[in-house]
């Protein structure tokens, strides 16, 4: 059976819902975004390796997603060393904390009126 | 326990400060610290001068030996964990939020105790362990639904066991203490110790890291 269409202007079946959904912040709303601001959000700071570890993926995907979180302001990234070795902090900004709790919101917002009886 | 990925992952940051299970060896540590100090206690005859000093310095070690321990985990984390498994530093309550939260568990804390003391002076002395051990199973066990780590339920479970055990004894003051805090801090040592080992079998450090 495919999918019923809806059509998200239209009010009243699921259009609202619809609406919400196409109004989330997409910078936080990418899976593996989603992760890392979730981690820092506990957290004061994490290093790159911590976040390497929980998220599972690559060097190179992880340094391109935190360099595109910095970019939106929502992570502050601090370059230090612990001794000889290289340590890349990262910890969540004001407005990152602020996106997050608003994405948390709007998506629970989204799931509980979808689930809700009609 | 949630089935939302999005709180799993805030709930498995906020427990990777019990991953290596350091935090416990030092926390056991410390009340194996009161346990040996009321062992000293009981050795020294009741005329000698030294006991009623010792039962004085018995809180001032007990703080800095809380303070030395705080410094080692610390720096133990900086050597085995961190370059094994990440580093994470937690948000520390500042301004108003610490000044309440800081009154608000020293008001727990005296509330707890003047319970525990107007409950123990209307019941058998030998009692009191079992109500102390009652009472900390149960902050075990809220710690273990807050954070949780399965294992304080075990050392929850151990501890009211031992609670009850110490007051079924009866052994005289302050012998019953020794047995009550040195099993309790033994407890939290072995826990810590065995989580430690597991950790250390499961993980290598990283020999460099990686960057943006």
């Amino acid at each position: 059976m495919s999918p019923a269409k809806v059509d998200a202007s239209t009010p009243g079946i699921g259009g609202r819902e619809l609406r919400g959904l196409a109004e989330v912040d997409r910078i936080v709303h990418e899976p593996a975004r989603l992760m890392i601001l979730a981690i820092l959000f506990a957290a004061d700071q994490a290093d790159f390796l911590y976040l390497l570890r929980e998220t599972g993926l690559t060097k190179g995907n992880l340094s391109a997603l935190l360099s595109r979180l910095e970019q939106a302001g929502y992570i502050q990234i601090e370059k230090t060393y612990r001794g000889k070795i290289p340590l890349t902090l990262s910890s969540l900004t004001d407005e990152g904390r602020r996106a997050f709790i608003a994405y948390r919101k709007q998506m629970k917002d989204i799931v509980e009126s979808l689930t809700k009886e009609p | 326990m949630t089935h939302d990925p999005v709180q799993q992952t805030i709930e498995r940051t906020r427990r990777y400060w019990y991953i290596d299970g350091l935090s416990e060896i030092g926390a056991g540590s410390v009340i194996c610290l009161v346990a040996l100090f009321y062992a000293l206690i009981g050795l020294l005859p009741v005329s000698n001068p030294y006991r009623a000093m010792l039962g004085i310095g018995q809180v001032v070690v007990v703080l800095v030996g809380y303070w030395i321990a705080g410094r080692l985990v610390k720096t133990l984390k900086t050597r085995l964990t961190y370059p094994r498994t990440g580093y994470v530093s937690y948000p520390s309550r500042r301004g108003r939020r610490a000044v309440f939260m800081g009154l608000a568990s020293m008001g727990t804390g005296l509330g707890a105790a003047l319970v525990l003391t107007w409950v123990g002076g209307r019941l058998p002395e030998n009692l009191l362990p079992a109500i102390s051990g009652a009472v900390i199973a149960l902050t075990l066990a809220y710690l273990g639904t807050r954070t949780g780590v399965q294992r304080f339920y075990l050392v929850a479970a151990f501890t009211f066991l031992l609670g009850a055990a110490t007051s079924s004894l009866a052994l005289p003051d302050p012998w019953s203490n020794v047995l009550f805090f040195g099993g309790f801090g033994l407890a939290w040592i072995i826990s810590g110790a065995v989580t430690l080992v597991h950790y250390l079998r499961a993980t290598r450090p990283v020999s460099e890291e990686g960057g943006v």
